[in-house]
């Protein structure tokens, strides 16, 4: 009966190095995935298939600064074969009204079945509701028609009277308007 | 200004693009070529990323308003505007009050008319022997099932109540019938019907509520009234 040798440094990642990997990027991902996907169950499954595939080969990746590039682009790969398999890239009904709450499943591994929660907090909301109070009326008009009411910018255009490029200009100064409060609002939150 | 160039590097146009690719507002060639960007762009990724969480919470703020924080917003700016909110909330509260009392007025005489005939089924040995006027004390009656009667104000009232139909009663002995009626109709009159009722159950009444020790009617002749009418009642 012979010992089994152990395994060599740098072979597979282990379980703490990839629940830090989780805990670090895995929001951020997961937003990157609905932002392509424009579907939260597909982007939950792909961010599982993609923190899989680091468990598998992630010891591959060389330079330890890229695994976070080296995820988006594995999880983007594998976001792009399920939308051309399953054709859900042009979903756009719920646009905006994606899950703030995506759950992973318990592998055996590790912690990494541990849930996930896209909690918006609630000052973040508040923050971002005062300074949507401080747009005009016009901002604030387009601001809702697009983002709550999921309205398309050429429907909003024939829907005010305006040209589309008056909508464009007007939903442009708006989230430059907003985007000091949205980067700002917590430390460290957008690097 | 349109949403279509997808090479654009600075970070505002970025920005912008990444925002419209996830509002779907690229239009094919445009997404297309965008996508393409983000398979080898890892700034782009992080772009879209940040764009989704920013939309994400604008339309948090928008879909979902924290009352309290929309009250203390209100309270600073429109401050006049507190007014019909209190008014609205007195209303509200004079209306609450109204249906609590309502609520007890029913209660009240719900027991009435259905828990005090429950409650005196049970206690029967202890009503007859209990007079209208001659209970001392109502709320210390003892219950046959050995419970203590809590009889009180509700009780009082009741006995209250009962009184005052027997003056109603009363005041019809009084009336003469006929006056109302004409005809062959005198042939059946009530009072008749009344007074040629059963024997044996005006006795029987008598008894019951003069108490045991007695069969005449009670000093008040209240019980004499009732049971005639009682009668009259079974009669008809």
């Amino acid at each position: 009966m012979t010992e089994v040798p152990p395994e060599p440094p740098g072979f597979r990642l282990d379980n703490d190095r990839v629940q830090a990997v989780y805990d670090e990027h895995a929001v951020g991902l997961q937003r990157f995935l609905l932002g392509v996907l424009k579907d939260g169950a597909s982007a939950a499954d792909v961010l599982q298939i993609a923190f899989i595939k680091l468990m598998e080969k992630g010891h591959l990746v060389q330079q330890e600064g890229s695994i976070k590039s080296w995820l988006y682009r594995v999880a983007f790969n594998e976001a792009m074969l399920i939308r051309r398999r399953a054709a859900v890239g042009r979903k756009h009904a719920e646009g905006m009204a994606w899950h703030f709450q995506i759950r992973g499943e318990q592998t055996s591994g590790g912690k990494l079945g541990q849930s996930i929660e896209l909690v918006m907090l609630e000052e973040d909301i508040e923050l971002v509701r005062q300074s949507l109070s401080q747009l005009s009326d016009v901002q604030r008009e387009v601001v809702e028609k697009r983002i709550y009411e999921g309205k398309k910018f050429r429907e909003i255009a024939d829907e005010l009277g305006v040209p589309l490029g008056t909508v464009l200009a007007r939903m442009q100064s708006s989230l430059k308007k907003l985007k000091p409060i949205l980067i700002n609002r917590s430390p460290g939150r957008d690097e | 200004m349109r949403p279509n160039k997808p090479t654009d590097t600075s970070p505002a146009d970025l920005e912008w693009l990444s925002f419209c690719y996830i509002a779907d507002e690229l239009d094919e060639t445009a997404r297309e070529q965008f996508e393409a960007r983000l398979a080898t762009d890892q700034v782009a990724r992080e772009f879209v990323a940040a764009a989704m969480e920013h939309t994400q919470l604008m339309y948090a703020a928008l879909a979902a308003p924290n009352p309290a924080a929309a009250s203390l917003v209100l309270a600073k700016t429109f401050v006049p505007e507190l007014e019909p909110r209190s008014r609205k909330s007195a209303a509200g509260f004079s209306i609450g009050v109204f249906s609590v009392a309502a609520a007890c007025v029913l209660l009240a005489l719900g027991w009435l008319a259905f828990g005090r005939r429950s409650l005196d089924k049970l206690d029967q040995s202890a009503i007859a022997k209990s007079d209208l006027e001659m209970a001392p004390d109502p709320s210390t009656i003892e219950s046959s099932t050995g419970f203590r009667r809590d009889l009180g104000k509700v009780d009082i009232a009741a006995d209250r109540l009962a009184a005052a139909w027997v003056e109603v009663f009363s005041e019809f002995e009084t009336i003469k019938t006929t006056d109302f009626l004409t005809g062959d109709d005198q042939d059946n009159s009530y009072s008749n019907v009344v007074f040629e009722g059963e024997a044996w159950l005006n006795e029987a009444v008598f008894e019951l509520e003069s108490g045991s020790s007695s069969n005449q009617p009670a000093k008040s002749g209240v019980p004499n009234t009732e049971s005639k009418n009682l009668n009259g009642g079974i009669g008809a």
